[in-house]
């Protein structure tokens, strides 16, 4: 079971969409911050993006406070509409590693999903196999 | 000039018109009025709402007339003259449960004699907390979000957090208070889960009190590339202009060694001006921030930068008198979270507790003692309340450590080696042709060997000639 997984808590699957077509990355969708701590007690590392349009503001501070606290190892984004970007500064100093307001962005948050999951160790790999993994030229390694 | 009148029916009309459900009680919560949206929405005919008196419940789940009125009622701040938004529930005909947001608004702001209430009803159902509407929060709202927010993080964030009485603790203390009342940049290092976010925030809290306003921007710089770096930096940067010179903008660069090439250049041209008017404030593993490869002067430059003031962190190994009383600052303010309250350790529960060696610092601290203070079932936390690792491994650190010989394997095996060759010659009498067949090689190479350890092969090795009994 991996150590990291890429969660969507929204309410239309809009942002886990708008992610996929930059990154190819296997997302889980949840609809609730309940279920976010499902899966950050199943996986510490795991990279949770909210949608904020429908989650109140307070809870979601709440949220980010708990996860900085409780599960430093997790990381969460915060996605909204232009409306939301009134919360921007809030939000990520309460510790959102990153907050976006268009959907132009869902390629910022692909990359940095990227680079989140490749910096994350994978359970069950070799120290050799995660440092072959990181080298510039891991694909031709085993040929 | 006559003023235009309209008729009740001409006002019913309208409101049976409207696309919202929309319903009126009276000052003894009966309804009085119930639109055609509303009967759709609540699939019951106007009869059967329309005289129904409402009582207040806090999880309605009406399956008859009667809790309908339950489901519809107002949060009685309504009817003491006070507009509020709550849920409201109904049962359709098919028996599933919906619910959707009210505003109730009183008809009279007057706390005594209110003659009844309105209520506004949402076009949209929802299920559960996810779907809850945001809605365009008040001016004030926000600024007591803001600093409700900013209270609670003073609160964890104080000084007085830092527990301990360790010199280590005390030296990283006393940084801190010199940190808060500079403007200089700091580095906070340290091994992982050693609080190094939590020092570099106790220090933004700490200089609170110097500066009216005040933003704290964390980047977590293995996550950024140069785009991304550049974008955010220039938002903060417009964003600190705006808070002008009585202000205090802080950008906190967590794990900076992590920052790429590209996204160092990308800060080093924000931060290379004559006079910055924002504070950096950076966390590192390794205080040399990078290695040395002496190729680009502007990084040794943008390092330099970074490091004024360099705070470094204790590993919890290195101050273990300061393990006990940190354990129980976190128990505490777990019992602050929460019904079940534990006292403290058992003393065999703090000695496990410091003989263990805590790789993973404070956070691993913390980590098992949410674990330990939900396992308790007394007044104290016991030694078998404690996860088994941490008492195997203290069992384990409390046994002496074995002192591992070493030994130079090439002048071992060559003391073998010749030890045979002089037994080979011993049994053969002194003579090398017969030990050389004895030990499966050559009377040259027997020789050759001997000469390359520089022995005498006649050396019996116990100071006699070999062949001499």
């Amino acid at each position: 079971m991996s150590n990291a997984r890429f969660v969507f808590c929204e309410q239309r699957s809009r942002w886990a969409a708008w992610t996929g077509r930059h990154a190819d990355l296997r997302a889980y969708e949840v609809q609730s911050l309940d279920e976010c701590w499902d899966h950050l007690r199943a996986a510490p590392a795991s990279l949770i993006v909210v949608e904020l349009t429908s989650c109140p503001i307070k809870p979601m501070i709440e949220f980010l406070v708990q996860v900085r606290e409780r599960n430093p190892d997790g990381r969460v984004m915060v996605v909204g509409s232009r409306a939301d970007c009134r919360f921007e500064w809030l939000l990520r100093e309460a510790g959102a590693v990153a907050a976006f307001f268009d959907p132009r962005s869902a390629e910022w948050l692909a990359r940095q999903a990227e680079r989140h999951f490749a910096s994350v160790p994978r359970d069950g790999e070799s120290v050799e196999q995660q440092i072959i993994d990181r080298l510039p030229w891991g694909d031709f390694a085993g040929s | 000039m006559a003023r235009p009148t309209t008729s009740a029916t001409d006002l019913v009309k309208m409101l049976n018109a409207a696309t919202l459900p929309i319903y009126v009680l009276d000052e003894a919560r009966c309804i009085r009025f119930a639109n055609h949206c509303l009967l759709d929405w609540v699939g019951s005919p106007a009869e059967e709402v329309v005289g129904l008196v409402c009582n207040y419940h806090s999880d309605a789940e009406p399956a008859n007339a009667l809790s309908l009125g339950t489901g519809l009622c107002p949060p009685p701040a309504a009817f003491t003259g006070q507009r509020s938004r709550a849920v409201v529930a109904c049962h359709r005909r098919d028996g599933q449960l919906v619910r959707r947001w009210a505003d109730f608004t009183p008809l009279i702001a007057d706390e005594i004699d209110c003659p009844g209430v309105i209520v506004l009803v949402d076009r949209d159902d929802f299920r559960g907390e996810f779907e809850h509407p945001q809605r365009e929060p008040r001016p004030t709202e926000l600024h007591e979000l803001v600093r409700d927010f900013q209270q609670a993080e003073r609160g964890r964030f104080s000084l007085g957090q830092l527990v301990g009485t360790s010199p280590a603790i005390r030296r990283v203390r006393s940084q801190v208070r010199l940190a808060a009342q500079a403007t200089a940049n700091v580095l906070i290092v340290g091994s992982p889960g050693s609080g190094r976010e939590h020092v570099a925030r106790t220090i933004y809290h700490a200089e609170q009190y110097r500066f009216e306003r005040q933003i704290l921007l964390p980047i977590e710089c293995g996550l950024v590339d140069g785009d991304i770096l550049q974008s955010t930096v220039r938002a903060f940067q417009q964003r600190a202009a705006d808070l002008g010179e009585h202000g205090q903008a802080t950008l906190l660069l967590l794990d900076v060694e992590r920052l790429s090439r590209e996204a160092e250049r990308v800060l080093w041209d924000h931060v290379n001006v004559p006079s910055l008017t924002w504070r950096l404030m950076s966390t590192a593993r390794n205080p040399r921030l990078s290695t040395d490869d002496g190729e680009d002067q502007a990084f040794d430059d943008l390092r330099c930068l970074l490091s004024t003031l360099v705070i470094e962190l204790p590993r919890l190994v290195e101050r273990s008198e300061d393990i006990p009383p940190l354990a129980q600052l976190f128990l505490e303010k777990l019992n602050a979270e929460g019904a079940k309250q534990v006292g403290g350790f058992s003393p065999e529960a703090l000695d496990q507790l410091q003989l263990y060696s805590w790789p993973n610092n404070t956070d691993e601290l913390i980590g098992m003692i949410r674990q330990s203070h939900d396992r308790a079932e007394g007044p104290l936390v016991q030694k078998s309340d404690l996860p088994r690792r941490i008492t195997v491994a203290a069992d384990a650190a409390a046994v002496a450590r074995h002192q591992t010989e070493t030994i130079e394997l090439d002048a071992f095996m060559a003391e073998i080696e010749v030890e045979l060759m002089r037994r080979a010659l011993r049994q053969a009498k002194g003579n090398k042709a017969a030990a050389a067949r004895s030990l499966g090689i050559s009377r040259q190479r027997l020789l050759r060997r001997w000469q390359q350890f520089e022995s005498d092969p006649n050396d019996r090795g116990d100071g006699r000639p070999v062949g001499e009994s």
